[in-house]
């Protein structure tokens, strides 16, 4: 007997969302099992994030250590019906690396700022990008220019107003400016 | 240079997209956690900023952490515990299952084909079901969550992994230790394979989940023939 695959790869972002949703929730009964499952299926995804807004592996690990530590304190908080497993541990990795790097080195050089990754990148196993296409990217080519770049930029680099306006030589009122009425329309584009 | 007006910055909802941007001061996103902490419209449009944007953290490159990063969390974490769970081993890692699982099978045989025989009840919606499939050295290879309908189980790949030449095949052991195949499971990628409702009661607590490499296209007898190469134990949530 021959046994045919009957792995259904369409699914598979739906269900391993729905996997990592189950695996949180566990976490938030105190299941270590799902915790340890939850690590090795995200830990490397978390890891770039972490390394991309700290710019050094041994930060990035300090960090990682952070939101994984983080996330099995904080996960009786999370609700899947807001959010999935993947965002919200996403979102935490991303804010813990930007809190450390603004606390550790407030005024590090330009130079230290990771590659913005260009738009032809693509993950083909990102959740959410499977899920949601590219509304984000369709909205964004609605606003001005400076609005559709420094918005960007000041995702992928994790600065603030005061530091993106001094890296890029833009007085402070234009780059709020540029910066909120971009954040205005993409908000009516994406009806939120 | 003639600047446009600034927009007033006191609109929740801007604050909110600002807040989640991440271009807010310590000060103000501390402000911004504290409004939004009050009230649940604000919290539906932080998750839905985040949700938005979380696309873009999706284009960054994955990297795989150092590998000791997972016992510094236990460690940090559980450091009272003497024992993690996760280590604990048990008989199905036993490498005489394989042999006495075969030897069970011609045993087991004409009782399988009286259970065959037997109306199937739909299976009844349980609690939420996981195993973690390691290799012999421990190293975790799948993370697996079974359907609450018991209809799929989802194989989640933790490592990169080479079978070339070979196909993967998953099967589920339960406890009278016949392996049953669930299907291939492709190289490098998440999948879930669809249960028949035959199979699909067999995936309860206690039942092993395994992965063995087989000829392309699965084992020929339908029963595993090659190495073990990843199995766990299921563990209800």
């Amino acid at each position: 007997m021959t046994i045919r695959s009957n792995a259904a790869p369409l699914s598979d972002a739906q269900s391993s969302a729905e996997a990592l949703n189950v695996l949180l929730l566990a976490c938030a009964t105190g299941n270590r099992l799902a915790f340890e499952a939850m690590y090795h299926a995200t830990s490397s995804r978390l890891f770039g994030i972490c390394l991309h807004y700290s710019g050094n592996r041994a930060e990035a690990e300090e960090v990682l250590q952070e939101v994984y530590i983080m996330a099995w304190l904080k996960a009786p908080r999370f609700d899947p019906q807001l959010a999935s497993a993947m965002t919200w541990l996403a979102t935490i990795a991303r804010n813990k690396a930007i809190d450390r790097r603004r606390a550790h080195r407030p005024h590090a050089p330009l130079e230290t700022i990771p590659e913005l990754p260009t738009q032809d990148d693509s993950i083909p196993d990102s959740l959410e990008r499977e899920q949601q296409g590219s509304q984000l990217d369709r909205c964004l080519e609605t606003l001005e220019e400076a609005q559709q770049r420094y918005i960007r930029v000041a995702f992928f680099e994790g600065c603030s107003y005061a530091e993106l306006a001094e890296r890029h030589g833009i007085a402070l009122g234009t780059m709020k400016s540029w910066i909120r009425r971009g954040l205005l329309r993409l908000r009516l584009c994406l009806g939120l | 240079m003639n600047e446009p007006p600034v927009p007033p910055d006191e609109t929740p909802d801007l604050l909110i997209a600002e807040y989640v941007l991440g271009v807010l001061s310590r000060e103000e996103r501390e402000r911004v956690e504290a409004m939004i902490a009050l009230d649940p419209r604000h919290q539906r449009a932080l998750v839905q900023w985040q949700a938005q944007f979380a696309e873009w953290l999706g284009q960054l490159p994955a990297s795989t952490p150092p590998g000791g990063t997972w016992a510094r969390i236990e460690q940090r974490l559980f450091a009272d515990a003497s024992h993690s769970p996760s280590r604990a081993s048990g008989w199905w890692n036993n490498l005489g299952l394989w042999r006495w699982t075969t030897a069970a099978l011609a045993a087991g045989l004409l009782a399988s084909v009286l259970v065959l025989q037997q109306p199937l009840p739909a299976p009844t919606p349980g609690p939420a079901l996981l195993a973690r499939l390691e290799q012999p050295d421990g190293t975790t290879l799948f993370a697996a969550t079974i359907h609450t309908d018991r209809r799929g189980v989802l194989f989640v790949n933790t490592q990169h992994a080479d079978w070339s030449g070979k196909s993967a095949e998953a099967w589920i052991i339960p406890a009278d230790g016949k392996p049953r195949s669930l299907g291939l499971l492709p190289a490098n990628a998440s999948a879930t394979l669809n249960v028949t409702p035959l199979l699909a009661d067999l995936l309860a607590t206690g039942a092993v989940l395994a992965v063995t490499l087989e000829p392309l296209n699965g084992s020929p007898s339908g029963l595993p023939t090659g190495p073990v190469v990843a199995q766990g134990k299921i563990s209800s949530l």
